[in-house]
């Protein structure tokens, strides 16, 4: 098998990959929390969307669900490396909902809490794709050690 | 290695767009299932007259006179361009208002035979000057209002919200408060959304239209808002498609889903009354219409449906206001005011 070529050292790797995580952790837990806080508003707001009428009540409830498990996954080492792919498609699907929401729907509902309400969509849409990057940055530059590296009691990482 | 993580985050990319996709077909499945009506659409009912790109911002039509057109500006109170009739040159205004007037995002400007109102439903405040003279005096406040029109020279027409529930009143400018009158509006739903719509008025026989958004009605009454009839859109949503939803932590009533739009705006003549649809009819093709706004025009005599035409987007802009003054319709499409001579 073809060596994995290396970009960083296996310090500087992780280092990047856990600011990385503990990023989405941050994103995925705020916004879980500001759409649970007031779950009712939430759940009429997504209730507007233009592409979701269908089924909005199941998304109201799946989408916190799968943002709180993600970032459950992504604090645990043996879960990290898939966790990221997940959440590399989590926040395509949000990046794709608000181009599909700005470009082809006839009105821009606003269903997003805390101070994510505050952003215009394209701004949005710029802050999103970030995310996306950066998850794909910590795909790509995984490791096979990093993935060996085991989570002590205090958090820190050995091989 | 590094590749196959290429070739499965593409794939992963894949998937969750082709997911939103598949999301969006679905939705719009929905929206254009078959409404049951049909529509008249005669070729050259109008025909493109003249054109001119008012430049950057956000505009509306604020009053048209035999040989101007009046356009505001939605986010500066003060702005008013003049457009002749020919559509060619526009002069720039500035309103001079009373010192300490502070206006909320609710405010528009009106001209109705000469005089400019400044009306701001939210304070409410009405401020009033001559066209020659562009400094606006305090008038008598008004009462709280959402929508308003001008019927003749001393009174308006206010939608007013009473009881929880939208109201037609009529104002005189030399009065305090408004005439108590029956409630023309009939709720269905609630009494907010579901009555909610478009207040127009015709200048001359100071005739008010008030056309619903969600269902198909329109009513006609006098300037005392006596009814002269109740007509019918062409649609068939005789009942307002409206989810409403409360929200405990704010108080608030709200939409809890997309509603149906059944007529989005509407301007008049003296004739006719032109209604913009935001429904499909069985002999239409969802795809013509993207790039099109559908008028509906029924007589004001009777309230019967005459035929529709198609004002389409220009530059990829779609219809923001329209008005009809005599056989010349006006329509702005973000900041480009077209001119339309009508054959009808």
């Amino acid at each position: 098998m073809k060596k994995q070529p290396k970009f960083l050292n296996l310090k500087a790797q992780t280092i990047l990959i856990e600011v990385i995580s503990a990023l989405y952790i941050i994103l995925f837990i705020y916004a879980a929390l500001s759409k649970v806080q007031d779950f009712q508003k939430f759940k009429v707001e997504l209730g507007k969307s233009p592409i979701l009428n269908g089924c909005s009540n199941s998304i109201a409830v799946v989408v916190p669900g799968i943002e709180l498990t993600l970032s459950v996954l992504l604090a645990m080492k043996r879960f990290q490396y898939y966790a990221l792919y997940c959440s590399f498609c989590l926040m395509v699907i949000f990046s794709t909902y608000i181009i599909a929401i700005l470009k082809f729907s006839s009105f821009i509902p606003c269903s997003c809490g805390g101070i994510l309400q505050n952003m215009t969509w394209t701004q949005h849409l710029i802050f999103n794709l970030c995310f996306v990057c950066l998850a794909a940055a910590g795909i790509l530059i995984y490791s096979q050690e990093n993935k060996d590296l085991t989570r002590d009691k205090k958090g820190s990482l050995h091989p | 290695m590094i590749y196959n993580r290429f070739l499965i985050l593409t794939l992963c990319f894949i998937l969750s767009v082709s997911l939103v996709v598949l999301l969006y077909f679905l939705s719009v499945k929905i929206s254009h299932n078959k409404n049951n009506f049909i529509r008249v659409i005669p070729s050259h009912k109008i025909v493109p007259n003249n054109i001119i790109d008012l430049k950057v911002g956000r505009w509306y039509l604020a009053g048209i006179t035999h040989d101007s057109i009046y356009v505001g500006n939605l986010y500066t109170p003060r702005k008013l361009l003049k457009v002749d009739s020919a559509v060619k040159d526009t002069i720039s205004y500035r309103l001079n208002f009373p010192n300490g007037t502070k206006l909320t995002r609710s405010y528009f400007n009106l001209i109705e035979k000469g005089t400019v109102y400044t009306l701001d439903g939210n304070q409410p405040i009405l401020l009033t000057c001559d066209i020659s003279e562009l400094s606006l005096k305090l008038a008598t406040k008004p009462p709280y209002f959402t929508q308003a029109v001008n019927v003749n020279k001393r009174s308006f027409v206010f939608r007013i919200v009473q009881n929880g529930e939208n109201k037609l009143v009529r104002y005189r400018t030399d009065s305090s408060g408004f005439k108590e009158s029956p409630n023309l509006l009939r709720k269905q739903v609630d009494g907010i959304f579901s009555t909610d719509g478009n207040l127009v008025a015709e200048p001359k026989s100071g005739k008010v239209f008030y056309v619903y958004y969600y269902r198909n009605e329109f009513i006609c009454a006098d300037s005392n808002l006596k009814l002269i009839y109740q007509g019918k859109t062409i649609d068939t949503n005789s009942i307002a498609k409206l989810k409403v939803a409360k929200i405990q932590s704010q108080n608030q009533t709200t939409l809890a889903a997309p509603p149906i739009e059944v007529n989005k705006r509407v301007a008049v003549n003296e004739n006719f009354l032109f209604v913009q649809s935001g429904l499909i009819a069985d002999n239409e093709v969802p795809e013509s219409l993207e790039s099109v706004s559908t008028i509906d025009v029924y007589a004001i005599k009777d309230g019967e449906y005459q035929f529709s035409f198609y004002l389409p987007d220009f530059n990829r802009k779609k219809l923001t206001d329209f008005r009809v003054y005599g056989k010349n319709l006006y329509a702005l499409f973000d900041h480009y005011l077209y001119k339309y001579r009508l054959n009808f």
